[in-house]
């Protein structure tokens, strides 16, 4: 199991030396010379396979969020805030929230932690890991095979694909999600996200999970949710290092310790104890009960960009003893309370959250319905007056009002120092730290029918009575519910009005009447 | 032995690569808990389609006829012309043009092929031009299409008409990647794309269509078991085809009274709240 750097490596030496001394042979002319070689190459090929020479991945650090707080704390391009506090951020955000491969959940409040409620142990299994399938019945690594060529293993939205789509993947670190069928500034309910995982986001590159189980779509929720907490957390924690005193820590260890050198039982007992997820059969002791990961101990655990790895392996029986257990218990507990209970309670209120009941007129779904057409035309004041659609979707419904805007993920950073998104040179600094380069978000086309939100009635009135979250789309906090629905109404008929549809396409031979 | 390397890899062609070829056919063969049927087209499902079905086996026995014809005269070629001890050292022979071989393999496969053109055009007219008819009061009418099916970058969109039957209508109802349709009745479809060229495939129906945009397509089947049958896209279309599976759903309709089509047009999870639960 895992990965063997020196193993692999003298596998990898031995494959280039083989190809080398049978790459005379290749030229040759002897049929069974080359078989010989084919075979060769075919075994090394397997053995390499089958072992999987590739280093476990990692979650990455939020490079941009870092680059942000420095600019924010007045410092120069180039100048970064102190490598300590780095340290320290990756270093309580991978203790408490485990790796890619082994995810933990920190429990602050004691085993009956109500953040376990937010993602099953056997959710968080299935979902994380690297991809396995056994048989048609479990099949582990859900998020790396479905997810994370987008999304990006940490969650990100920065997968090796992002770049090339519009919109851009969603990042969840910044906890924000566009539809759900609760209000705008509280998380989507676990349903809008595995409804969403079935329909897909019409519109852009995010494809209809539908055919996978339920309980794998389940999985893949409470993992979203996960690194959703995780991202918010370290982003909170990066703010909070910008305010720090120069000689200050997030965790006040002596200088050139780091928390995580800290022996697992000293951290265990002054620090937040925290439930390590393993999959039983990869699991060194086989009950799952609150214990430090394994993984925590190996040099896996470092953040991937995290170049002080070689320090740590050093034997430190010399330095534990200088540090003092009460004031790092002081800082984590702080920590765990300013920072992180906030985030887990925001979560937490949706699994109680019930959407607000609203019944559907009949005229909303009934096309023959009498009330229709006068409920359509006081959409179409509406469209044009008092819920001011027009300023953005445009006079015609094309989306060609106010096209300027940006998205709360671009305008995280964009409006810190209020760069020019017309400027390359200005936010190049930024894209190099890892933003995506800033595109403006586009008021919805409503000519041509595609509701990215889910298009049944209840969808639009949604977005129409919350907003959408992170968008320049408003709450209309002054519509009556009945001024929605003719809202409603009036954007579900725009697509199918006569100056909407194209000339109607080419009939193909197999359309021809029947004689 | 290696002179006669090349005699055994050709001879191999024949006896291992027919031999396969059959086994998989009657779903008999299996390495290891490895079944070889699984290789071969699902069962199928679909009675427009039983021609079809017999015409693929049969271009396939032509083609494996004429398969292990070629490759036993090359393999024999080979073996007995081989550099071997006791062979003498005989210069080879060129010979340059033989007009009666020419005839021959220019001949018999245009036969075929002439053959197999007239042969399939009932079956290519009954699949892509005649579509399924029903009598409506006392005249006969071409049965219209009970869902939409709209192929994109990457998924399948199927809408229903709404409660007003037609489509292309504000009250049509979306589905991602789920098709219902009654059984024991003919379906027809339309089928559309939305941005490049894609294929519709039921593969368990022996039913495919490219798609372009900008057109319409429509395709017919019947489905006579109920079941799960999978949806696929046949046409590479970018970076995520594999993703484009959708699942297709026949369901018997319970009450004869209704036409089938509305009830199954609404699938509990379009519902209102359905999909939210
Ligand atoms: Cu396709």
């Amino acid at each position: 199991m895992g990965y063997d750097e020196k193993n692999c490596l003298r596998k990898g030496d031995i494959l280039l030396r083989t190809r080398a001394n049978t790459r005379s042979r290749w030229w040759g002319s002897g049929g069974l010379d080359l078989w010989i070689s084919v075979k060769r190459m075919a075994i090394l090929v397997l053995l390499g396979g089958f072992v999987g020479c590739t280093p476990p991945p990692q979650f990455r650090e939020n490079a941009l969020e870092w680059h942000k707080q420095a600019r924010t704390a007045g410092l120069k391009p180039g100048e970064s805030l102190p490598d300590h506090h780095r340290h320290d951020v990756n270093d309580v955000v991978s203790d408490w929230f485990g790796t890619p491969d082994q995810p933990s959940v920190p429990l602050v409040e004691g085993t009956e932690d109500p953040l376990m409620q937010l993602f099953s142990p056997e959710g968080l299994i299935r979902a994380a890991g690297p991809v396995v399938s056994r048989d048609e019945k479990s099949s582990s690594g859900l998020y790396r095979r479905h997810c994370s060529h987008c999304h990006g293993v940490t969650g990100d939205g920065r997968g090796p694909t992002a770049t090339f789509l519009s919109p851009y993947p969603r990042d969840f670190r910044l906890g924000k999600f566009k539809f759900k069928s609760s209000p705008t500034g509280t998380p989507p309910t676990k349903a809008d996200l595995k409804l969403l995982l079935q329909n897909g986001v019409p519109g852009t590159s995010m494809p209809s999970f539908r055919l996978l189980k339920d309980e794998e779509l389940d999985a893949l929720v409470d993992y979203v949710i996960y690194l959703s907490v995780r991202g918010m957390l370290e982003r909170f924690l990066i703010a909070a290092t910008r305010d720090l005193d120069e000689d200050e820590r997030l965790v006040n260890l002596p200088k050139e310790m780091r928390y995580r050198d800290l022996p697992a039982k000293a951290r265990m007992e002054i620090g937040v104890p925290v439930r390590s997820i393993v999959e039983p059969s990869r699991s060194v002791e086989s009950d799952q009960s609150v214990t430090r990961s394994e993984a925590a101990e190996s040099p896996d655990s470092k953040i991937e960009s995290d170049e002080a790895g070689a320090e740590s392996t050093e034997p430190l029986e010399q330095t534990t003893s200088t540090y003092d257990p009460e004031t790092v218990e002081e800082d984590v507990t702080f920590m765990a309370e300013e920072y992180l209970l906030p985030i887990s309670e925001k979560w937490l209120g949706i699994l109680e959250f019930e959407a607000k009941e609203v019944d559907v007129p009949a005229w909303v779904t009934d096309r023959t319905h009498v009330e229709r057409a006068s409920q359509l035309e006081i959409g179409h004041q509406l469209y044009f007056g008092t819920a001011n659609c027009v300023q953005c979707h445009g006079e015609t419904g094309v989306g060609d009002g106010q096209t300027n805007n940006f998205d709360d993920w671009t305008n995280d950073w964009l409006k810190v120092e209020g760069i020019n998104p017309a400027d390359p040179e200005a936010w190049a600094e930024y894209v190099n730290a890892g933003a995506h380069p800033p595109k403006p978000i586009l008021p919805r086309n409503l000519r041509l029918g595609v509701y990215r939100g889910g298009d049944r009635p209840i969808d639009l009135f949604r977005r129409i009575q919350y907003g959408i979250e992170g968008t320049p789309m408003p709450a209309s906090l002054t519509l009556t519910d009945e001024q929605v629905w003719a809202l409603v109404v009036y954007v579900q008929e725009m697509p199918f009005e006569p100056i909407s549809r194209p000339a109607t396409a080419k009939k193909s031979e197999n359309q021809r009447p029947v004689r | 032995m290696m002179h006669r390397f090349w005699a055994i890899l050709f001879s191999l062609v024949p006896i291992l690569g027919i031999g396969l070829y059959v086994l998989a056919a009657v779903g008999k063969g299996s390495f290891g808990g490895f079944s070889l049927s699984g290789l071969w087209l699902p069962e199928n499902g679909n009675p427009y389609a039983v021609t079809i079905d017999h015409l693929f086996d049969l271009v396939h026995i032509i083609c494996g006829v004429v398969l292990g014809i070629t490759t036993s005269v090359l393999a024999y070629v080979v073996w007995r012309y081989a550099d071997h001890p006791g062979r003498n050292n005989e210069a080879a022979q060129y010979v340059k043009h033989n007009t009666l071989l020419e005839w021959i393999w220019t001949a018999i496969p245009a036969a075929i092929l002439i053959f197999l053109g007239f042969y399939q055009l009932q079956v290519w007219a009954d699949n892509k031009m005649n579509r399924p008819t029903e009598m409506v009061d006392g005249h006969k009418q071409a049965i219209e299409p009970m869902a939409l099916v709209v192929g994109k970058q990457f998924g399948w969109e199927v809408y229903y008409p709404g409660t007003d039957g037609r489509l292309g209508t504000s009250d049509d109802q979306r589905i991602e990647n789920e098709l219902t349709v009654p059984v024991g009745k003919p379906v027809v479809l339309r089928v559309e794309a939305q941005d490049v060229l894609h294929s519709f495939s039921i593969p368990g129906l022996r039913v495919k269509q490219d798609v372009v945009p900008g057109m319409t397509q429509l395709v017919w089947f019947q489905v006579d078991k109920p079941g799960t049958y999978e949806i696929l896209c046949m046409e590479l279309c970018g970076w995520g085809h594999y993703k484009m599976r959708a699942r297709m759903k026949a369901v018997s309709t319970t009450s004869e009274a209704t036409t089938g089509t509305e009830q199954v047009a609404s699938p509990p999870s379009l519902s209102q709240e359905g999909g939210e639960n």
